[in-house]
C-alpha cells in the first residue's frame, strides 16, 4: 500500500517535471527572441512595423510589407477554408452514408499529414499553371477595373497561389477538428431536441454547432497558426517580393518566408540579423494573441449568439 | 488486452528494426569499403576539417570534400551548406575551419573580421536568361549592364522597347510586358549580378547596391537558381539570372553582354578566366582579394560579371597540425582541384594561373 503510494508521487513528481520543461523551453525561446531582437526593437522602435522598406545594404528595416503578407495570405486561406471544413465536417458526421465515413475520415487525415512542401511542389506544378493559364487571363479580361482584382503580372505565384495551396493545407485539420467536435454531441441533446420537431437541419444549426462550437473554434485556431507560420510551401509559391499587394494575384512576401530565405545570410550583420529576429518574434507574438485572447472573444460572440437561439446551448 | 498490445508493439519495434537494418546495410558495407582505401601521406596529420557556408559553392566543396579524402584516408572533410552569412561568422569564431562565401569581405566586415582572409578557390559568375516569344532560343541577344539595370529598377517594362530592337537589329521584339525575375534567398550569383548593376548604373548604385540579398525595386523571387530558370521558362517575357552551371546544365542561351572594351561577349571558362587574369594583370587588384572583378576589366573578350567565390580562413589557428591541414587542402584545391571534372562539373571556372601567387602569398599568413 505504501509501496504503491510512493510510486503514484514519484510518477507525478517526474511528470511536474515534464511541464515545467514545457514552460522552460516556452520561456527559453521567447526570452532568446526578445535578447536578440532587443538591438532592433531599440534602433528602429515602434515604426519598424509600419515601414514599408527593407533594404539590408542600407540597413533599413521595416516589417509592414511581411506582415500585410503574411496576413493576406492566412486571412485568404481561413476564408477559403473555413466554409468547405465546416461543410466536409457537417457532411461526414451527420450525412455521410456509414461505410463511407471512415474511408473519407481515412483521406482526410492522410491529407492533413502531408509534409507543406509535398503541397507547395504540387502547388508550383499545378496551381501556378492553372492561375497563370486560365485564371489570370480571364480576370484580365473581364475584372480588370476591380482594384483588388487586377492582375499586375500574369505569371500565376503570388499571394492567390500561396492561399489556395495553404487552404489545402489547412482545410483536412479544421474538418477533422469539425466533425470530431460534432460526434462529440451527446446524443440525448440531439435526440431532445428532435423530440420537439426539429428537423435534421435545425439541430444542426441550433444544437450540434453551438455545443460543438469551441472544438471547431479550436480547429479554426490550429488552422490558423498553421496558415500564419506557414513557410516552405509559401517560398515556393508567393513570389517573394517585399511589397504590400495591391491585388489578389500580386506577389508578396511572408515572415516565414523571408526568414527562412534569407536568415542564414542575415547573421552576418548584427543589426540584419536582429531585425530578422524581430520578425520572428512578431510572428510568435501574433500566435500567441490569437491563441490566448481570441478564444475568449469568439466564446462571448458565439456563445452571445447561440443563447438566445431556440435551444440554448454554448 | 495489456499482453496483446505489447506483443503488438514489439512486433513493430522487431520489425522497424529489420527495416533499419536494410536501409543501413549499403551504408555500413561501404564505410568499410572506404577503410581499404590507400594509407595517409605522412605529411598531413590527421584529423577532420569542417567547411560550412555558402550554398553555390556547396556543390564544389562536396565534389573536392570526397576526392581529397579518396587521397588522405586519415582527413576527414565535412561539408555543410549553411549561407555565406553563417560561413564567414562561424570561421571568425572559429567554430568550423573553412567558412565557404560567394562575397568577399566589405570594407565593415573587415573591420569586424580582421583575422580572417579570403582565399579564392573558383570563379563564378551571373548571366542573363530571357524568354522572349518570336525570339529563337539558341540566339544570344546583346544586352548592356544598364539596359538591365533600367529593366531590374522598372524603368523600362515591355519588350517592345526600342532599345531591344536597336542592340538586336533584325529580331522582331513583341509587344510583352518584362517579368523580372531575381533570387528570393541571399546568393553569391545575386552579388555579382547586383555588383555589375551597381558599378554600371548610378541610380542602382544609389537605390539599391551591391548585396547577396538586395532590396529588389521590382520583379518576384525564387527559391534557388533551378526556380529562376523554371520561372524564366515558364513565364512568357521572363527576365533572370544564373551562373555558368545553370547555363550549361540545362543548355540555356544566355545574353551577350557588353564589357568595358566595348565588346559583347557570352559568359563562359574561357572568358570569365579572361576576366580574371586581366583584373589582376592590370594592376591596383588588391593583394588580399576584397574586390569584385566584374565591370573594371579591359581585355576584350573578358565577361563583365564574373567574380572569385571565397574560402574564409583564419590566420592564426590554435592547432599548428590544424594549420598544415588547412594548408594542405587549400594547396590541393588550387592544384589538381581546379581540374574542370570538379570545378566546370560543378558549375565554375577554374582559376588563371595567373591568380596563384598572390592566393599562395594570402595562404602563408594562415599558420
Amino acid at each position: 500500500m505504501f509501496n504503491l503510494k510512493y510510486k503514484d508521487d514519484f510518477y507525478k513528481l517526474i511528470l511536474s517535471v515534464f511541464i515545467f520543461g514545457i514552460i522552460l523551453i516556452f520561456l527559453t525561446v521567447v526570452a532568446v527572441m526578445l535578447y536578440y531582437s532587443y538591438p532592433a526593437i531599440i534602433r528602429y522602435g515602434l515604426p519598424f512595423l509600419w515601414t514599408k522598406e527593407w533594404n539590408p545594404p542600407k540597413e533599413i528595416f521595416g516589417a509592414a510589407t511581411f506582415i500585410a503578407g503574411t496576413f493576406m495570405v492566412t486571412f485568404l486561406a481561413l476564408i477559403f477554408a473555413v466554409p468547405l471544413s465546416l461543410g466536409i465536417g457537417i457532411f461526414l458526421e451527420e450525412y455521410c452514408p456509414a461505410f463511407l465515413r471512415g474511408f473519407f475520415t481515412i483521406i482526410i487525415e492522410i491529407l492533413a499529414g502531408i509534409p507543406s512542401v509535398v503541397f507547395g511542389v504540387w502547388g508550383v506544378l499545378t496551381i501556378v499553371p492553372w492561375l497563370r493559364d486560365s485564371i489570370e487571363p480571364f480576370f484580365e479580361k473581364h475584372f480588370s477595373y476591380i482594384p483588388f482584382l487586377k492582375v499586375e503580372e500574369n505569371i500565376g505565384y503570388g499571394i492567390l497561389a500561396a492561399s489556395f495551396v495553404v487552404t489545402f493545407m489547412i482545410l483536412p485539420i479544421i474538418a477533422s477538428i469539425t466533425k470530431d467536435s460534432l460526434a462529440s454531441v451527446p446524443k440525448i441533446i440531439k435526440d431532445g431536441a428532435f423530440a420537439t420537431g426539429a428537423t435534421k437541419l435545425d439541430v444542426i444549426r441550433d444544437v450540434s454547432l453551438p455545443h460543438a462550437y469551441k472544438g471547431i473554434y479550436g480547429g479554426i485556431v490550429l488552422g490558423f497558426g498553421r496558415a500564419v507560420g506557414e513557410t516552405i510551401a509559401v517560398v515556393l509559391l508567393i513570389g517573394n517580393q517585399a511589397v504590400i499587394p495591391k491585388s489578389l494575384f500580386g506577389v508578396g512576401y511572408t515572415i516565414s518566408a523571408v526568414l527562412a530565405n534569407t536568415f542564414t545570410f542575415a547573421v552576418i550583420s548584427h543589426i540584419y540579423a536582429s531585425s530578422e529576429v524581430e520578425l520572428a518574434l512578431i510572428l510568435l507574438l501574433v500566435s500567441l494573441i490569437i491563441n490566448l485572447l481570441g478564444r475568449n472573444v469568439l466564446k462571448r460572440v458565439i456563445g452571445g449568439k447561440f443563447s438566445r437561439s431556440q435551444f440554448g446551448g454554448g | 488486452m495489456r499482453f496483446n498490445l505489447k506483443k503488438i508493439g514489439l512486433k513493430k519495434s522487431l520489425a522497424s528494426l529489420a527495416v533499419l537494418s536494410i536501409l543501413l546495410a549499403p551504408l555500413a558495407l561501404s564505410g568499410c569499403a572506404k577503410s581499404k582505401a590507400p594509407a595517409t601521406k605522412a605529411s598531413v596529420p590527421s584529423g577532420t576539417i569542417t567547411i560550412s557556408g555558402s550554398t553555390m559553392l556547396y556543390p564544389l566543396n562536396s565534389v573536392w570534400a570526397v576526392a581529397y579524402h579518396k587521397l588522405h584516408p586519415s582527413v576527414t572533410v565535412s561539408v555543410a551548406s549553411t549561407g555565406s552569412g553563417f560561413g564567414i561568422s562561424n570561421a571568425a569564431d572559429g567554430n568550423i575551419t573553412i567558412g565557404a562565401s560567394d562575397a568577399y569581405l566589405t570594407k565593415s566586415f573587415r573591420k569586424r573580421y580582421p583575422d580572417l582572409v579570403n582565399v579564392p578557390v573558383a570563379l563564378d559568375d551571373a548571366q542573363v536568361i530571357y524568354n522572349i516569344p518570336g525570339i529563337p532560343s539558341n540566339i544570344n541577344l546583346k544586352m548592356t549592364p544598364k539596359l538591365v539595370a533600367d529593366i531590374y529598377l522598372g524603368k523600362i517594362k515591355n519588350w517592345d522597347n526600342p532599345i531591344f530592337k536597336k542592340l538586336n537589329p533584325g529580331y522582331k521584339f513583341p509587344n510583352l510586358h518584362i517579368f523580372v525575375v531575381h533570387r528570393a534567398d541571399a546568393s553569391g550569383t545575386t552579388f555579382d549580378f547586383t555588383s555589375l548593376l551597381t558599378d554600371t548604373s548610378k541610380t542602382w548604385a544609389n537605390k539599391v547596391g551591391r548585396s547577396l540579398s538586395p532590396s529588389w525595386p521590382v520583379g518576384s523571387g525564387y527559391l534557388g537558381s533551378d526556380a529562376v530558370v523554371a520561372a524564366v521558362k515558364s513565364t512568357k517575357g521572363g527576365i533572370g539570372y544564373v551562373g555558368l552551371g545553370w547555363i550549361i546544365e540545362y543548355h540555356l542561351s544566355s545574353s551577350a553582354m557588353l564589357n568595358k572594351a566595348g565588346n559583347y561577349v557570352i559568359g563562359s571558362v574561357k572568358t570569365i578566366a579572361a576576366a580574371a587574369n586581366s583584373a589582376l594583370k592590370a594592376g591596383g587588384f588588391p593583394t588580399d582579394f576584397d574586390k569584385s572583378i566584374v565591370w573594371n576589366v579591359s581585355a576584350k573578350d573578358a565577361y563583365p560579371d564574373s567574380n572569385f567565390e571565397f574560402w574564409m580562413i583564419m590566420k592564426k589557428q590554435k592547432n599548428p597540425n590544424t594549420a598544415k591541414r588547412i594548408k594542405d587542402l587549400v594547396n590541393w584545391a588550387l592544384g589538381p582541384g581546379q581540374a574542370a571534372k570538379y570545378t566546370v562539373k560543378t558549375g565554375f571556372a577554374p582559376l588563371p594561373v595567373s591568380v596563384m601567387g598572390n592566393v599562395k602569398k594570402l595562404l602563408a599568413k594562415v599558420k
